[in-house]
């Protein structure tokens, strides 16, 4: 036990994961230097904000689109929207293009499958929000509107989307109204992607993926009803990896790869998936202590059970749990960039994937 | 409806302007002074207010400012920040000083946790409002008033429940349900029947009544019918100018600010003539300088008032209480309409 109040612990603890992390990328080259930050910062926000503008207004129509750049809506969550809607969206741009690129040279349908995963991304990160910041039985309607059956519908008949959409306008609740018309928007842009490749192998794939993800974005939302810790943290790493694995499989659906290159690009969207897990429980490990949150920082590695008191924040602080972690973090960056560099043909291209991967990295802590 | 692009340039014009005045209004010490009263001018809940403008102009993107900083230095012991360094701490300076840390890393938890304990310490259990003072602030001391004569001072306020709620809301490091739900049940209660709420701290309706329905709503503790009705009432009383008049009879463009943000909370097709007609009257009051023009705004009660809409006579132009005083930096009229501008903007942009 230590003899500092509970919040000084906390500074040192905030401090400690910052800097420990700070070097530790900077020794491995890892971490961008202000200058580049900076400036994939503002070029970033652009071509966010230039998907918002177009991409975005033409999914939620003129009216959803001034609500959703209204000063309530999601809540207690609105200022982190409204910070992240243009990076959430040029994220999902960039690594649909990204991954595109390490499959294919042939830039022409590069464009329209990264407006899907930049589609697909945002609906992602909106429907985080709208859990997060939502009362159980406006959840338990958003859930009785959007079950089982209507993305059975949905994934099951590409016309189908169309349909759902126009239902939305009925919906009173702004926030479900909006989802749904990013999922339905979603589908529909899925649809005109890959319905060229006939693959049908591709499209189920996708599908069951969704299905995953949607399942574990509504586990996170149940932590009491999951009495193990190691579930909880499945639970916890499957809601972070699969967004990116499906936005890989959007990414390579049209195309024939070679299937030592396909599981390549397969390994590379998991691990990117494992970095932004681990930079999550890195970035809010202050906050999540706070809340009572899970966070794998807190877990006793011995008994893997979940340890959140004065006691673990002092263990932290004094043990090298968290040097390990970032240890771990870092072997995952470089296995990422190894991939990268190892895959496709384009030098060009797989600098910017790199750059664009750097920058989200060093963003997730600010 | 979409914002013309001619519109549209003066719209960011006019906010470029007005935020180039409100950072070449900041004093040499970094922060930003306004409302002139017997304390001196207000310091430290005024850069709260100010900062959290800006944050609101970069849609919650800025970078730590400096003023920030000298904010951290100045928080009291008790974790608390007051009208300025003068003063005994408050829960609404603190409240906002807060707030415009909610867009930031969270570089300092111990001193946003001590800030959070201080607003909850100011929490009125018996009727789940917010305090402006608590009796430990010892404000009777500074006015060298009897402790007899502070109780309008010490009870809960509908403007200050409103915005120290929103703080509470707003702060990742802040997970306490049971608080929100009383206070914002304490908001609900203080509705008048016309729908719009009164205010302890500021003159007419509409800094409470937008405080008070933007807290509602991110708490969802209105339903859209209820909040549209308060909308409908807020369109109902705007003039064919474009403006609002308050009880005084005077327009205030003030008022017409957070009146508009009110409407923008919830848009609404049928309502937006009203509102580019309102936007189209601020865009004209804007004065060369890129601010626009203060009027008495803050009022400032007898300490014992507790009802302040019991008071007949309210004088402007003197100090001490029972007064109402006006930004003369026109910084508090300023950054409240450069925001209904940025919001407007943002919500109809072509």
């Amino acid at each position: 036990m230590s003899d500092w109040p509970v919040p000084f612990l906390l500074d040192e603890l905030w401090l400690k994961t910052r800097r420990t992390i700070v070097h530790r990328l900077e020794e491995k080259g890892l971490w961008l230097n202000s200058d580049e930050y900076s400036s994939l910062w503002s070029d970033q926000k652009e071509v966010g904000l230039v998907l918002k503008n177009s991409l975005l207004k033409n999914a939620l129509g003129p009216h959803d689109f001034a609500i959703i750049n209204s000063e309530a809506v999601f809540g207690k969550l609105n200022h982190i929207l409204k910070h992240k809607l243009p990076f959430s969206l040029a994220f999902g741009h960039e690594l649909g293009a990204g991954f595109y690129t390490l499959v294919s040279e042939d830039q022409e349908r590069k464009h329209q499958i990264a407006q899907t995963t930049a589609l697909f991304n945002l609906g992602i990160s909106l429907f985080d929000f709208f859990l997060d910041s939502s009362e159980e039985e406006v959840k338990d309607e958003f859930k009785s509107i959007f079950n089982s059956q209507a993305l059975h519908d949905i994934q099951s008949n590409k016309n189908a989307a169309p349909t759902f959409y126009t239902r939305c306008d009925a919906i009173e609740q702004n926030e479900i109204r909006i989802l749904l018309k990013v999922i339905a928007c979603f589908y529909q842009s899925l649809y005109s992607t890959i319905q060229e490749s006939g693959n049908r192998h591709i499209i189920k794939k996708i599908n069951k993926l969704l299905l995953k993800a949607y399942q574990a974005e509504i586990n996170s939302q149940l932590q009491q009803d999951i009495n193990e810790d190691a579930d909880l943290r499945l639970v916890s790493k499957s809601k972070s990896t699969l967004p990116f694995q499906i936005i890989k499989n959007i990414a390579v659906a049209q195309m024939k790869v070679d299937k030592n290159i396909e599981q390549s690009v397969e390994r590379l969207s998991y691990t990117i998936g494992e970095i932004f897990w681990l930079l999550d429980d890195l970035a809010d490990v202050v906050s999540d202590y706070q809340t009572n949150q899970l966070n794998s920082l807190f877990c006793n590695q011995k008994s893997e059970s979940y340890m959140m008191d004065e006691g673990s924040i002092t263990q932290i602080l004094a043990a090298d749990d968290l040097p390990r972690l970032i240890n771990h973090l870092c072997s995952k960056i470089q296995r990422a960039e190894h991939s990268i560099s190892a895959s496709g043909t384009d030098i060009e291209s797989n600098l910017r994937f790199r750059q664009i991967l750097l920058f989200y990295v060093r963003d997730w802590l600010s | 409806m979409v914002v013309s692009e001619s519109i549209q340039k003066e719209l960011k014009r006019s906010i470029n302007h007005s935020t180039g005045y409100i950072h070449e209004k900041r004093a040499l010490d970094g922060l930003w002074y306004d409302f002139d009263t017997l304390a001196g001018a207000s310091s430290e809940w005024v850069s709260g207010y100010i900062l959290s403008t800006l944050s609101l102009l970069s849609d919650y993107s800025c970078p730590i400012d400096r003023a920030h900083k000298i904010l951290l230095t100045r928080q009291r012991a008790n974790g608390g920040w007051a009208y300025n360094h003068k003063v005994p701490t408050d829960a609404d300076s603190t409240s906002w000083v807060m707030m415009s840390f909610s867009g930031l890393p969270l570089w300092r938890p111990s001193a946003m946790i001590r800030g959070i304990n201080f607003i909850r310490d100011h929490f009125n259990h018996a009727d789940g409002g917010f305090t402006t003072y608590a009796p430990k602030d010892h404000i009777e001391q500074f006015i060298e008033a009897n402790k007899d004569l502070t109780k309008g001072w010490l009870g809960s306020h509908t403007c200050v429940t409103a915005v120290a709620l929103q703080s509470l809301l707003f702060n990742k490091l802040h997970s306490d349900q049971e608080i929100i739900n009383k206070g914002c049940r304490f908001l609900t209660e203080n509705q008048q029947s016309n729908k719009l709420w009164n205010s302890y701290w500021w003159q007419g309706n509409a800094y409470s009544t937008f405080h008070c329905l933007k807290t509602l709503l991110l708490a969802k503790h209105i339903s859209i019918r209820d909040a549209k009705k308060v909308i409908d009432e807020v369109i109902s009383r705007m003039s064919v100018e474009g403006y609002w008049v308050e009880s005084n009879n005077d327009s205030s463009l003030f008022s017409t600010a957070l009146f508009l943000r009110t409407v923008l909370l919830l848009p609404d097709k049928k309502n937006l003539k009203a509102v580019s007609k309102c936007v189209d009257y601020l865009l004209q009051s804007q004065l060369t300088d890129g601010s626009w023009p203060s009027a008495p705004i803050l009022r400032i009660p007898p300490p014992m008032i507790t009802n302040p809409e019991t008071l007949m006579q309210w004088k402007t132009g003197e100090m001490g209480t029972g007064v109402i005083i006006e930004d003369q930096n026109k910084l508090f009229t300023t950054a409240t309409i450069s925001s209904a501008l940025h919001l407007y903007n943002k919500m109809f942009l072509n």
